[in-house]
């Protein structure tokens, strides 16, 4: 297998000329590694088609670098700042938390000023299963656990107490479950409370910081680095700079407050209606001991004392003080810059890779180069989907999921790619994966290199996914000698639908499954307002997607209820942090694609793809030029480059009860689909057998058509697999045939003939 | 007596897991035919014809195997060459367990399935459904 390589990445995925983007390196290997400029056109390798093409571009960064080898902190965790050693607790020291562990057999820091590597200062831990409380004075490490184990996900009420004066150090766990709060309910006859007591050393002041959820590894000056990362909740965790009394311990226990706190960290302070989209944690002592979050645990997250009544943390925010943690959650590589990009103001727009090159290996960070503002360069916008690019971030499906081959219909072959990101857990995890607690990814980062957005990946479904499945379209739309300008979610996002309205024609490309809010009102205004949309994709605009307001290259995705789910949220956590919305479906929020694009998700079929039949509209003399040089009995598409036809991985069709424009003229339908090809869950309503495609007539891709107000239309060919037959025999298809002609059209300044009936 | 040490308590369904696989898997023990085995070489996906009900049950339940030991196709090469690989679980690189090579993705893929029947005691027709 191959071994780990140079791999890199950049800061954000899209920039305009005039900008910066900065780039990240590193190597197992010292020595040096080339750097140059690509433009990517076609990176699907399937001897079959077009092959591999990219463009090198003169750079005034390419050159030979200095390799390094850069370290990655994974997991999540708060780092709080003691300069003074305020909360180094040589005087004594209480500390309370509650506490819900995912993995409590393994050795893992819950709060801590500890320097690992000399073993100095406090600690409370979790050892064999369980709670710990450790002090070093640097001759030796004291330490008292609780007797009984803890069970996973139950909440417990946690003191430790050390006791200067006397020498003396305790540790006591009460249950604090109720029927909603942790895995079992009250009638489990659960013993949990627990306690016990010996002798402690006073903890040494290291130049350390307290660290919720991890263990300092040493005093290192210039950066913290954490190990023992914790899995599961903590909440309201506080600090006293002396030993509390029994009876104020036992109203800890209680959930009643106690005065006197150096530190109280309030996870919940800052809810509001817009989520938490913050990485401070408030100490709401007024001690001024706020903490930083590293990594992006999950907040908005159920607490200890979450009552079951309020699912939205906007109502209950005391009942949601927890931070979920993870110590294999990523938000940012950190790394040291290698370089710098600054982009000249002649660079076309298009999509972009750094290429690095060590001693034949090679890899390729990709960027998206959109038009200066307010200056478009051509009639015709592709917007390259970057949050579906970001929830399928390095994902590990295949090599994961137990019902991942049975879900794909197929034996799964992986290649060096997919060996590399499941060996190496510091790449981090898409949304479709699991952390290693058990809990559904909902962050996925830019910053950070993504193996499975190289030009040439093949997906380890089977297909190429995403981006080199846009590659198609982008080689299909450069070999047909079209001017086109990419832009990116994150542009659409944050410009709205003014952004659109430079183009005549904008086009959606494979699989644009994620989507804000705000990009939804983007194409939806430039289409109402006689914009021209085409969507040669499927299960787009599907998953409620919202990109971090304070880091846009980070996104959040909350699956649940219902939908083609890698994972669901859990009671009470279906809304992000990051905005205060609440996730899952955009059908659910009465925002289905139908109502946009005509078409919404309705099956998959990973293994075959299908072709097209056509449908009465077809021959419609007011759509004849869409299909002007294909035959009338003609099957669309039944060739290509995934899975051997136009319409397949996942497929869209026409809903009227979900929004279909009235006026949608339906041109064809796909037919041919197998056992494997299925009805997605939020279709089925109860299961039944007669779901797939070769007995239910749901499943199939609608080719569709209607126009809008002012000249504006929609055409969607609602099919993941569409562009990859585009550049069948040489281009001359008539899958091309049929989208050069709706894309001439529409570019053209022509008007279009409204259809409408009556 | 009172529920305290999580460590005294264990999954029961395992049992049933074990149970359900050998049952399940003397059902299909006898669709292993050489017409089904040759089914599935010409055409691992039934891209040019529907598979037989015979081979989709038997796909069917291969591809819902436990993750861990599952064999895999490895693109070493892709479209030049492939072996037959293991994983064993995120953090542990996967073993090649032939050094048999493959020039093509349709060949390894058939090796997949020829070793997953093996492992599975459904290609010798011996005790099926105790794992090798």
């Amino acid at each position: 297998m191959k071994p780990i390589q140079i791999r890199g990445y950049c800061d954000r995925p899209n920039a305009r000329p005039g900008e910066s983007l900065d780039f990240f390196v590193s190597s197992p290997h010292a020595g040096s590694y080339r750097a140059s400029l690509v433009r990517l056109i076609h990176g699907d390798r399937n001897p079959a088609g077009p092959g591999y093409r990219e463009e090198t571009v003169a750079a005034a960064f390419a050159g030979d670098y200095p390799a390094r080898a850069q370290r990655t902190q994974l997991g999540g965790y708060v780092e709080v700042n003691d300069p003074d050693a305020q909360l180094a607790g040589r005087d004594g020291f209480t500390l309370h938390l509650y506490l819900w562990p995912t993995l409590p057999t393994e050795r893992q820091g819950v709060i801590s000023r500890w320097s690992d590597a000399d073993q100095r200062g406090w600690a409370l831990m979790l050892e064999d299963g369980r709670l710990t409380l450790l002090l070093g004075d640097g001759a030796g490490v004291s330490r008292v656990s609780c007797p009984k184990p803890v069970f996973p996900e139950t909440w417990y009420s946690v003191v430790a107490r050390y006791d200067a004066a006397a020498g003396e150090m305790a540790i006591e766990q009460r249950v604090v479950l109720n029927s909603v709060n942790s895995r079992f309910g009250p009638v489990v006859d659960l013993d949990g409370d627990c306690e016990h007591a010996g002798a402690g050393c006073a903890p040494a002041a290291r130049a350390v910081p307290v660290v919720i959820a991890g263990l300092a590894e040493a005093e290192t000056p210039a950066r913290t680095w954490v190990v023992d990362n914790y899995n599961g909740k903590i909440d309201r965790p506080k600090f006293y700079p002396h030993k509390l009394g029994d009876a104020d311990v036992a109203r800890l226990h209680g959930g009643e407050a106690v005065a006197g706190a150096r530190a109280e960290w309030d996870f919940s302070a800052g809810i509001g209606r817009d989520g938490i989209p913050s990485d401070r944690a408030v100490d709401a002592s007024g001690n001024g001991f706020d903490g930083a979050l590293v990594n992006q645990p999950d907040r908005g997250m159920t607490g200890w004392n979450w009552a079951g009544r309020e699912e939205h943390f906007v109502h209950a925010p005391e009942q949601y003080g927890a931070l979920w943690f993870h110590d294999d959650s990523l938000d940012d590589c950190r790394w040291e810059r290698d370089f710098s990009f600054t982009l000249p103001a002649d660079l076309p727009s298009g999509a972009y890779a750094v290429k690095l090159e060590q001693d034949g290996a090679t890899d390729r960070v990709p960027f998206f180069v959109v038009p200066p503002r307010g200056k478009p360069a051509a009639r015709i916008a592709l917007v390259l989907p970057t949050f579906s690019y970001l929830a399928y971030a390095n994902s590990q499906v295949m090599q994961a999921a137990q019902t991942a081959q049975a879900i794909m219909g197929v034996l799964t072959t992986l290649d060096s790619l997919d060996i590399e990101l499941s060996t190496h857990a510091h790449y981090g995890l898409s949304t479709y994966d699991y952390h290693r607690d058990g809990r559904g990814v909902q962050y996925s980062s830019w910053r950070r290199p993504i193996l499975n957005l190289r030009p040439d990946y093949r997906h380890e479904f089977g297909s190429v996914w995403q981006f080199p499945a846009d590659l198609h379209l982008v080689d299909w739309l450069t070999a047909r000698g079209f001017d086109f300008d990419v832009l990116t979610d994150h542009d659409v996002h944050a410009e709205g639908a003014a952004l659109l309205e430079s183009y005549a024609v904008v086009i959606s490309p494979s699989h644009a499954e994620y989507s804000s809010w705000e990009l939804l009102d983007a194409y939806e205004q430039y289409l109402a307002g006689g914009g021209r949309g085409m969507y040669l994709g499927a299960n787009g605009f599907y998953w409620i997607a919202s990109r971090h307001p304070d880091k846009p290259w980070l996104i959040e995705v909350r699956k649940g209820e219902s939908g083609d789910q890698a994972w669901r949220a859990r009671p009470g956590e279906l809304f992000h942090s990051t905005t205060g919305e609440r996730g899952g479906l955009w059908r659910h929020r009465a925002r289905a694609p139908q109502k946009i694009w005509g078409t919404g998700y309705t099956a998959h079929g990973l293994d075959v793809s299908a072709g097209y039949v056509q449908m009465p509209d077809a021959a419609d003399p007011r759509l004849a030029w869409i299909m002007d040089g294909i035959d009338g009995d003609a099957v669309i598409g039944d060739f290509g480059l995934v899975n051997g036809g136009a319409a397949g991985l996942e497929v869209d069709r026409v809903d009227y009860a979900l929004g279909t424009p009235p006026n949608t003229m339906l041109l064809a339908c796909s037919f041919g689909h197998n056992e494997n090809a299925l009805l997605v869950p939020e279709e089925q309503y109860f299961v039944y057998p007669g779901i797939s495609g070769r007995d239910n007539p749901l499943v199939r891709s609608d080719i569709v058509y209607f126009t809008t107000r002012q000249g504006g239309a929609v055409f969607s060919t609602s099919s993941m697999a569409w562009c990859g037959s585009l550049s069948h025999n040489g281009y001359d298809n008539n899958v091309s045939r049929m989208t050069g002609n709706v894309l001439k059209r529409f570019a053209s300044e022509g008007a279009l003939e409204e259809v409408v009936e009556g | 007596m009172p529920v305290v040490d999580p460590l005294c308590y264990r999954d029961k369904t395992v049992a049933w897991w074990e149970d359900f696989l050998r049952r399940r898997a003397a059902e299909l023990a006898p669709l292993v035919t050489p017409a089904v085995l040759a089914e599935h070489l010409a055409d691992p996906r039934g891209a040019r014809q529907p598979h037989s009900q015979a081979l989709r049950e038997l796909l069917d339940f291969i591809h819902n195997q436990p993750t861990d030991g599952k064999s895999f196709a490895y693109a070493a090469r892709p479209y030049a060459e492939y072996r037959l690989s293991v994983m064993h679980g995120r953090g542990s690189p996967p073993t090649i367990v032939a050094e048999a090579a493959y020039a093509t993705e349709r060949e390894a893929v058939h090796a997949v399935f020829l070793e997953r029947l093996q492992r599975l005691g459904l290609l010798s027709g011996k005790n099926p459904g105790e794992r090798a």
